[in-house]
């Protein structure tokens, strides 16, 4: 009794974040122990909800995999992990579906026995309400016609209740008791409407309820400092449940969780991205300092003038990720090219990419080729984000660790209502699976032994989750330099995605 | 409203010769099938409260809702049987033992079964919404589960009154067993009523406070009081609660003999059993004073309210009381009396042995016994008049 309780409060008081912009599920291509696993959780849309986890594993001779769901902070134990069964129709895909009790970051444990032995990995999950169901459509109908139905059903039993209810067999009822049998039927329409109000009441407070709880981003407030020799960009994050965080007695007030302080996610507290809202016209990867924990600044590189969409990615110690919003206008003043001191040595940009959906030349020469299938890309299905970079004839060099990562990838959605920071192993943050693992030497060393050979193929496991017009950002690095090319992409509907997400 | 009373008996014994005795056998099973159902939905109810205080996460077709659909399937079925062979096929006795329903013929309590599956049957989908909408189980008491709620409670009061019908039109020699039987069908209701209480009156913890009294004031001497009015049995009220205490029991100390593990985590409480409901409520203490006042006080329906409702709550206040004490006591914690046994995801603690939200003084204390005390009196006398209702009921 005392659990479902706690349960309600949680969703109710709901966290303060979502991992991605309209894209919740995870994606993860990396080992478990011996074994190379690709993981593709389906996040539940709501807490309490379903997760769905499906487990690719690239060889044969695999005999038991398993997976478990726990919260980040779950100082209790863990339940025996799910048996993952096999996909019909498919040698290599697994699949099992958990309930995710808590809100925010929890952990998908992913288990494989076989012939090599036995691997685990930790797979982030951020679990956060982040749609509202509308009561509409056929199920309405239906159950109208139903409450309909057993609406007149319940008039009717009350009236043959007082009507012939009472009589003994066989005598019929007089006029008198005719009408006291209408009479408690009308009684009984006034009663139902009261219930039918009250109940319709209730359901109103709890969606409102709900929806009091539903995600929202973590509000920022951006600005840019013209005032130095090089214009600063400035985030700083106003949210109140952020700025009180430590306040104790304001959040039990408001029955708020507190949100965890941030940590780095590959030696960064926070990854800046600025987008022209026009399309590829221009791009910026940055890493704002800070002096204290709300406010981050980052020298401003020169960017063409317009307006540009926002998308910072933070990580918090719990694991949980987020990435905060917002837009800005730029003016046309261009200012020296000089690098300020404080400039991030990893920050980066892009003005006038040139390119198609299959090739995109970068700044040095070198050709970044999408390695795509001819069929359409469709919403919901694995995307294929495979890219080769071919140099520059007689450059035989090497594509070099940007950041940890052999390549970094953004895709954001023309509207701007999806975005998500991609690297080869998937969706999730190093950080928080390192947090959650608790073994990051062996995660790290995955990370950066992924090959490098600029022949092969990077691959980063996805799939657009709405359709639409997308531009997929790809950024590597050669010769200490960081290349930056992009592909349009136009994703269509598929039959069984989910347009609410 | 005695005299129209005593009418109705009169026409009973009159009409009652006119069924044969093979015919009434003919027609039995019924009744015995919708309070199989009556009774495995309050069954199914504990079990599926036990499965999520245990093993935490469920299917629809987890075994304790498998229960709960055999019930509603068994309870829309022979009830539907019941009104299609008495509409073209009954004979005139059953006809005119029947009421009419959209040109369908059939007793009462059949109807009110029959409803009561469809209720059931309709709650399935707009759960499923709601749990697509709002989360998984998050809480007890939503809306679509309240659909489902009064469609179980309209399959027990519909057995009920097909009990209730054949005892009031009953010759003595079938007077007994079909009391019995109505009396059985008032526990089952009785059960249900206190499982759906359980979140605020069950566990010993509660006791101490007002709430608890407040909140069983409401509901309990309503059923005691209604289903003792009509009852021919010398014991009503102290039956029917002798028979939600036994249930409750035979619950209690079965489900803790079952082998479960949680899962779903986090578990903080690393049970290996499955977690029993709390012991039952001493209501066969209330019940038996209900049984005393009801024969001294017969005919004066006020003077009954007022004396029954407030011995209800002075002698729940007495029993419980005490009796929580000892279930706080490591002498209660063993598989007799079930105490101590937790929610796989409670963080134990010295909590599970103290007294929780009880009141801080003797003038809170006063006043949270005098509104519970209140309230069984309104309570009490809606009883006897839904009682006397009862009674008449004959078809």
């Amino acid at each position: 009794m005392r659990s479902l309780h706690r349960a309600a409060l949680v969703a109710a008081i709901a966290l303060v974040s979502s991992a991605h912009i309209g894209s919740p599920d995870v994606w993860f291509d990396g080992l478990a122990g011996p074994y190379k696993v690709l993981v593709h959780v389906e996040a539940p849309p709501v807490v309490p909800g379903i997760a769905v986890i499906n487990i690719r594993i690239g060889e044969a001779g695999v005999s038991r995999v398993t997976a478990f769901v726990n919260h980040f902070d779950a100082t209790g134990g863990a339940p025996p992990p799910d048996v993952a069964s096999p996909i019909p129709g498919s040698t290599s895909w697994y699949r099992t579906r958990l309930w995710v009790m808590s809100a925010g970051s929890n952990s998908v444990t992913v288990s494989v026995s076989g012939a090599r032995g036995e691997g685990t990995v930790v797979v982030p999950l951020v679990a956060l309400p982040g749609r509202r169901l509308q009561f509409n459509g056929a199920l309405a109908g239906v159950l109208s016609i139903a409450a309909l139905v057993l609406a007149l059903g319940l008039f009717t039993i009350v009236g043959a209740t007082v009507r012939e209810g009472v009589l003994p067999p066989g005598v019929e009822p007089d006029a008198q008791r005719r009408r006291r049998a209408r009479f408690a039927m009308a009684r009984a329409v006034v009663i139902l409407a009261i219930v039918i109000v009250g109940g319709g009441a209730w359901w109103r407070a709890e969606d409102a309820d709900f929806t009091r709880g539903l995600f929202r981003p973590l509000a920022v407030r951006v600005a840019v400092d013209t005032t130095a020799a090089q214009r600063r960009f400035q985030l700083a994050i106003t949210d109140s449940v952020w700025v009180h965080r430590n306040d104790v007695a304001w959040l039990r007030a408001r029955r708020a969780t507190s949100a965890t302080p941030l940590m780095e996610d590959h030696g960064k507290l926070v990854h800046l991205f600025l987008i022209a809202t026009d399309g590829r016209s221009a791009f910026a990867h940055l890493h704002p300092s800070t002096a204290d924990t709300v406010t981050f600044t980052s020298v401003l590189p020169d960017l063409p003038a317009g307006t540009y969409r926002v998308f910072a990615d933070i990580v918090h110690q719990s694991g949980l990720t987020e990435t905060l919003t917002s837009t800005v206008t730029l003016a046309g003043e261009r200012h020296s090219a000089t690098r300020d001191t404080t400039t991030d040595a990893d920050d980066t940009w892009a003005i006038g990419q040139k390119g198609d959906s299959m090739r995109s030349v970068l700044a040095d020469g070198t050709v970044l080729t999408w390695n795509r299938n001819p069929t359409p890309l469709v919403a919901g299905e694995e995307a294929g984000l495979r890219f080769a970079a071919t140099p520059p004839a007689g450059d035989t060099a090497s594509l070099e660790p940007f950041l940890g990562m052999a390549g970094h990838v953004v895709v954001v959605r023309d509207d701007g209502k999806v975005f998500i920071h991609l690297h080869p192993l998937g969706t999730i943050s190093l950080a928080a699976q390192t947090r959650l693992t608790g073994n990051a030497p062996g995660v790290m060393v995955h990370a950066m032994n992924t090959a490098l050979d600029p022949a092969d193929s990077l691959y980063f496991p996805y799939a657009f989750p709405q359709p639409g017009k997308y531009t997929v950002w790809v950024q590597v690095k050669r010769h200490g330099r960081v290349l930056t090319g992009s592909f349009p992409a136009f994703v269509r509907p598929s039959s069984a995605s989910d347009s609410t997400r | 409203m005695s005299t129209t009373i005593e009418a109705s008996r009169a026409d009973t014994l009159v009409a009652a010769p006119a069924t044969t005795s093979a015919r009434a056998a003919e027609q039995v099973w019924p009744l015995y099938a919708v309070l199989f159902s009556s009774v495995s939905i309050v069954v199914g109810l504990i079990w599926d409260i036990s499965w999520h205080r245990t093993i935490g996460r469920d299917t629809f077709w987890s075994p304790p809702h498998v229960l709960e659909q055999v019930a509603a399937i068994v309870a829309g079925a022979s009830c539907g049987w019941l009104v299609l062979r008495t509409t073209f096929g009954g004979s005139p006795d059953q006809r005119a033992a029947s009421v009419r329903f959209w040109g369908f013929r059939g007793p009462l309590g059949a109807w009110v079964c029959i409803w009561g599956t469809l209720m059931m049957v309709t709650s399935a989908p707009f759960d499923n919404w709601w749990h697509n909408a709002y989360g998984l189980d998050v809480k007890i008491i939503s809306p679509p589960h309240m659909v489902l709620a009064w469609g179980m409670i309209a399959i027990q009061v519909g057995a009920m009154l097909m009990a209730l019908a054949r005892q009031n039109r009953a010759s003595s020699e079938d007077q007994s067993r079909l009391s019995f039987l109505f009396a059985m069908s008032a526990g089952i209701l009785l059960t249900m009523h206190a499982t759906v209480i359980m979140e605020y009156a069950a566990f010993p913890n509660e006791m101490h406070s007002t709430r608890f009294y407040r909140v069983t004031a409401i509901g309990l001497p309503l059923i005691l009081i209604a289903t003792s009015r009509p009852s021919r049995l010398r014991w009503p009220a102290t039956t029917t609660a002798a028979i939600y205490m036994t249930i409750m029991l035979l619950l209690m100390w079965t489900l803790q003999l079952f082998p479960a593990v949680p899962r779903l985590a986090p578990i903080y409480n690393p049970v290996t059993r499955m977690v029993p409901p709390p012991f039952p409520l001493l209501l066969i203490a209330p019940a038996l004073a209900i049984d005393l006042l009801m024969r001294k006080l017969e005919g004066r329906n006020w003077l009954l309210a007022l004396a029954a409702g407030l011995t209800f709550v002075a002698v729940m206040l007495a029993v419980h009381w005490w009796w929580a004490e000892f279930l706080l006591t490591p002498h209660a914690r063993n598989v007799v009396f079930g105490a101590d046994q937790w929610d796989y995801n409670a963080k134990l603690g010295s909590w599970r042995y103290r007294f929780w939200t009880a009141e801080q003084s003797v003038g809170d204390m006063a006043r949270g016994i005098g509104i519970a005390a209140l309230t069984a009196v309104v309570t009490s006398r809606i009883g006897l008049w839904i009682g006397s209702g009862m009674a008449r009921v004959q078809r």
